[in-house]
Formats: structure tokens, sequence, C-alpha cells
């Protein structure tokens, strides 16, 4: 299942100028002249978030996060695409929207939680929750012009918090506020991250998004420029501020349009398993077809990540696929943590074909017998190739890890079946 | 579209404390507090008794002055401060247009509703100062009701258009303004329909096409005993509340149509 799907989504805005009126937009609007300059905000965005998923964004600013927020809360429309949005949304994008200076806290409470769409009588029943959580105190009978902005902020996020959601929105704001209290917000979002709530957040700071997210994605002028595990993003993306050389070669591939992007991508690196480990965690791909979720599973089919060498191993795959697909096939490949590409099958090499795929979630898994790896980390690759793998539809490129552990001591890569032999002189 | 009107009463609970939030914040500070609601009018009817009943001389129909403005001044501050209100409603309220979703037809809404509560509140402390005058209520009253629902409806379709257009052209604020004041002098409020019944008779049925004469004439036919004996020839309550209600309706579907069709771009334009 998915929270979120945006398909080719793409926002503009019209550049505006001093007087955007009845002669410089309706009329020419009739007359299908153009006459003002638009701005794209975001371009083509195909984003799938599964549920539970924790997915961080990180971006310059300018670079669209915001906008992308904003469309998948409903606030502001896509020019062009399509979103779907399974659950009920909460914001923390405008914290304390609707907040009259004038009326007390608790007056502003109702406001804002009716606002967020609470219903009065939850309100009634949170109202303790709310107070404790924000730290308000007496002040809650207070007009709100008598709080300090740290108040303010805290009987925002208190309030947002508090409203039954499916997906959270937030918006930068874990940079507002001193530190006792974003730790508390990090610590409520570690609790929701646990009740498998979906979480967007969007931040400068990837050491933020490091801490609490599954996924980054990084957006550049109104792309996904890299998708991927929190790390790796937020490596690229400071190396990206750190040398305007970077964000110019960066730009050159921007400017392309998403087919000449991937085509770039896939004609060079796409074709086997990448053995160069740059590109490691993350995920690329032209997501007709879309991994939601990888589990690698143990004997009793527990989602683990610690094996035992010679123990049985099972790589469960769930894709959701955007459209109809002539012969997809599939592949799993493990490689050791130094990178060394240890052990790559795949459908279509091991004779299977899989006529069409139709629109639609299905799942695929891949059982190892016997793990017989020797001790250490190792990662898991997952793609989904078209017939002549001219390309990916999407590649998670060592993006699952695992660990193998023995009580044995023993050299090597593999555990081979072995006997001993011998004849001493 | 009745989807979309199902889904702004859904929200009723946010409706109702927007609106409540709109009363409490209008009288919070002041001093005299909700007083002013009940103040402006009577000081408006009380200017009016020096311009037009002493120096101007306008007939009015055989009522004591005071109470033949009463009937239209209280209901024309509902509409004209209603509509005033709530034209720069979308552009000022841009924090919550740019930050969270909801059916945006509320915060026009919610305004017309503070509105219309004052008016209710200001209309049933005035009524009983109609018997100092001497005056007393017949069946007629029961329309009251019914035609405060016609002019809420109207008020709530003339809200929405001018509120999303004001959104992408700045000029509407002085448009209604002006239009306000022009509506003000069309409108039978200070003087009575007899005196228009001097005039042409196809400028009195063109004058009798604005759905604010209709919904004035059906307030002082609901509160004026006797008024409907004196209504002019051709003029029946049925036909006011027909057309009234008929007008009102296709302008409160206009007006959702026109702001759902305008919402798209409020928050890149706000």
């Amino acid at each position: 299942m998915f929270a979120i799907r945006l398909e080719n989504v793409t926002k503009k805005y019209i550049v505006s100028h001093e007087k955007e009126a009845l002669v410089r937009h309706i009329l020419p609007h009739f007359l299908r002249i153009k006459t003002y300059e638009e701005l794209e905000a975001l371009k083509d965005i195909n984003l799938l978030i599964p549920s539970g998923q924790t997915l961080g964004i990180l971006g310059r600013n300018g670079a669209g996060k915001t906008t992308l927020l904003n469309i998948i809360s409903k606030v502001t429309f896509p020019s062009q695409g399509k979103v779907s949005v399974n659950g009920k949304v909460s914001c923390l994008v405008g914290l304390g929207a609707g907040f009259h200076p004038e009326l007390t806290g608790e007056e502003n409470i109702y406001i804002n939680g009716v606002m967020l769409g609470l219903k009065i009588k939850e309100i009634k029943d949170r109202f303790k929750e709310i107070v404790d959580f924000a730290e308000l105190g007496n002040f809650i009978n207070a007009p709100l012009q008598t709080y300090s902005q740290g108040m303010f902020m805290r009987l925002g996020f208190a309030i947002a918090i508090n409203v039954n959601f499916d997906i959270l929105l937030m918006d930068e704001i874990l940079t507002v506020g001193d530190i006792y209290f974003q730790n508390k917000c990090i610590n409520k979002i570690k609790e929701l991250k646990q009740k498998k709530k979906t979480i967007i957040m969007v931040s400068q700071s990837p050491s933020i998004l490091n801490e609490l997210c599954d996924r980054v994605i990084l957006l550049e002028n109104g792309r996904i420029v890299k998708d991927g595990l929190p790390h790796k993003v937020g490596q690229l993306y400071q190396e990206m501020m750190s040398s305007s050389r970077q964000v110019q070669s960066l730009s050159i591939v921007d400017r392309g349009s998403q087919a000449n992007l991937s085509n770039l991508f896939q004609k060079e690196y796409l074709k086997t398993w990448r053995v160069c480990r740059d590109n490691w965690g993350t995920i690329s791909g032209t997501k007709e077809v879309e991994i939601i979720e990888v589990m690698i599973l143990n004997s009793l089919g527990k989602d683990t990540h610690i094996f035992k060498t010679g123990e049985k191993m099972l790589i469960k795959v769930i894709f959701f696929a955007h459209k109809e697909i002539d012969n997809p096939h599939f592949g799993v490949a493990i490689f050791r943590e130094d990178g060394t590409y240890v052990y790559g099958p795949n459908t279509r090499f091991d004779g299977f074909t899989f006529d069409k795929l139709k629109k639609g979630e299905g799942e695929f898994s891949i059982e190892y017998k016997n793990l017989n790896l020797l001790p250490g980390k190792y990662h898991v690759s997952v793609a989904i190739w078209p017939e002549d793998e001219s390309f990916a539809y999407d590649y998670h490129e060592a993006y699952y890890k695992f660990e193998v552990i023995s009580e044995k001591k023993d050299h090597g890569i593999f555990y081979l079946e072995h006997k001993w032999n011998w004849r001493l002189p | 579209m009745l989807k979309r009107i199902k889904s702004i009463i859904d929200n009723y609970e946010l409706i109702f404390k927007l609106s409540s939030k709109e009363i409490k914040v209008r009288y919070k500070s002041p001093f005299l507090g909700f007083l002013w609601a009940l103040l402006v009018p009577l000081c408006i009817i009380f200017i009016f008794k020096i311009i037009f009943s002493l120096i101007l001389k306008i007939p009015m129909g055989g009522y004591p002055f005071f109470i033949f403005l009463t009937t239209a001044v209280f209901p024309w501050n509902f509409f004209s401060l209603s509509v005033s209100n709530s034209v720069l409603s979308i552009q000022e309220n841009s924090n919550l247009i740019k930050k969270i979703y909801f059916p945006r037809e509320i915060i026009p809404l919610s305004i017309i509703l503070a509105n219309l509560i004052n008016f209710i509140l200001t209309i049933i402390l005035i009524l009983p100062t109609f018997y100092l005058f001497g005056l007393r209520f017949d069946y007629y009253i029961f329309l009251l009701p019914l035609v405060i629902f016609i002019e809420f409806v109207f008020v709530v379709g003339i809200s929405l258009i001018f509120s999303s257009l004001q959104v992408y052209f700045r000029d509407i604020k002085y448009i209604v303004e002006i239009l306000l004041f022009v509506w003000f002098y069309i409108t039978p409020i200070f003087y009575s329909l007899d005196l228009v019944l001097n005039t042409s008779n196809l400028f009195f049925r063109l004058y009798m096409l604005n759905p604010l004469t209709q919904i004035v004439t059906l307030y002082r036919v609901a509160l004026l005993k006797g008024y409907v004996f004196k209504l002019p020839a051709g003029i029946n309550t049925l036909w006011l509340i027909a057309t009234s209600m008929g007008i009102s309706l296709a302008v409160f579907f206009l007006g959702l149509y026109s702001f759902k069709k305008l919402e798209i771009r409020f928050a890149d334009l706000v």
C-alpha cells in the first residue's frame, strides 16, 4: 500500500507582474497569447511513498520543497499531473495557522484544532495532553499576544501532533524552538514512526534527516535529482552545497527532460549490477514499476538483519506497476561491504518469463536455502528491468543491509561445503 | 456541486468556531462591546431622521419614521457589512489559505454567519421597541425567518463571487464600494415604494427586479402590520417570495461555481 503517489506532477507559478489584471492576464488568455512568464517550481515529479515510511526532502531554498508539501496537502493544485493520497493528512507546515493574538490559548486550541480537522469533542478529550505537551501552564488562559515565540510554536506543534492523521507533513519546523523542545519533537516523531505513520519532513539539515528518515530525496530546480538512503543523499547534498562545480554539473543534467536524464544514467550504469560503490544507497530508474517494500526474512518469517552462516534467508519484494509493462524481469544481488559482488541472479537468466505485467500491486521473493556467506556486513540491491535491460524501471542499489555472524572461524567469502581427506607421509 | 455543499456542511464545527471567533474578536476589545451592533444602525437611523424627515420630508407610508427605517436599515446593514467584510476575506487570510486545506468557502461563510447572528440578536432586541410606538404584529411576522433565510442565501452568493474575484483582481473591492453605495439608493430603505410608483411604469418594473428591493419589502410585510395591503398593484407577497428566492438561489449557485473555478489558484495568488 502506498500513502502518497505523485504522477508527472508539474507546478507552474506565474511570475507576477505588478498588475496581473484584466489587460495582462485574462484578455490574452482568451486570445491565447502568453504575456506572462512562468516559473516551474516542480517539473514532472514521480514519487511513490509507501505507508509507514519517513521520507525526508532535502534541497536548497527555492528547490520546490514547500511546493511539494503544499501539493500533497491540497493547499495548492498541480498545474499538470495527478496526486493520490491515501489517508488523512495533518500539516505542520503552518504551525498555529488561524491563531488569533487577542484570544486566549484555550480558545485558540479549539479554533486551530477544528481547522486541522478535529471534532470539538476530540479536542476536549485531548485538551490536557495538548497543554501538557506545550508546557504552557497558566498561560493557557492568557491571550496569545502575551506569548513568547517559543510558547507560540510549542502550542502550534502540540495541537498539530494531536490530530488523528495517517500522514504528517512537516516543513522545517525542527529548526525553530530551543534544543530542549527540538529534542522533545524528535522523540515525538520517533514515537509516531513506531506507530507506522507516514511522515514527510522538509529540512535543510541532513543530520536531522539522517536521524529520523528511512529515505531522503534531494530536490534541485524542481526535480528529484537523488533518491536514496539518508546518509547517502545527505552527503551528496553537502558536497553540492560546498562546491559550486558540483552544482553546475547537476544543473546540466537538470536541463534535459526526465527521459534524457534517465537515458544518461541507464545506458551507462544500469545495464548490469553496478559494482562501483558511489551510488550505493540510492534509488534510480524510470519508475513505470516501482519497488514499494523490501523485506529480508529469516527462517521464522521474521523481518531481521542478522543471519547465521548457513541459515535460510528470504528476500521479499512488493512492487507497484503504474502502467502495463511487457516482459519485465526481477533481480536481487548481494554485495559485500567492501564492494565485492557476491551473487546476483535474475529471473531472466534463470529462465522465467512474464509476458505482461498488469497495473497494480504485486510481489516476488527469492529464497536462499543456505545462506553460506561468511561473517560480515552485506548489502542487497533489488531491481526491476525491462526485457533488454537497457535501463531499469526501479533500482534500489545496495539499499538494504544484513549482517552475517558465525560461531566458527572461517576465512574467505563463501562457506563451501567441504570435507578434508589426507594421507600423511 | 452537491458534493461541495456537503463537504462544507461536514465542516460545520469549523464554521461555527470561526464565526464565534469573528464575533469574539469584534466585540472583545471595544469598551461598549456588543452594544455597537445596535448603536451603529441606531445612529444611522437618527441621522436619517434628521435629514429625511425634518429637511427632505419623504413620506413613510403612514408608519413612524423610526419603525419604518428599522425594518430596512438592519437588514441592509447585514447585507452591506457581510459583503464588504467578506470581499477581502480570502486575500486577508492568506496565512490560512497557504498553510491548511479546508473548503475555502468556509472563510466568507463564517464571516457572513457571524454577521447573521449579530443581525438576528439586534432584531430580537429592537422588536419590542415597536410596542412603544403603538405597533402590533400580525401573522405575517412568521415570514421573518424565511425572509432572513432568503437574504442569507443571497448574501452568501454575492460574497462568494466577490471574494473569489478579489484574489484575481484587486480592483474588485473598490467596485464593491461603489456598488454598495448605489445599491443603497436603489433599494427602498429611507423612502417608500409609492415614491417609485410615481415614475414610469417600466422603471418601476425594473426597480422591482432588484432582489434587495424584494427582500426589504418582504421585511416590511413581515414586520409592519397592514403593510401587505399597501403594496403597489401587481406586487404581492407570493411573487416577492418566489422571485427573491429564485434570484438568491441563482446567485448562490453562481457564487459556488465561480468560487470553485477560481479557488484553484488562491494559494498562489494571495
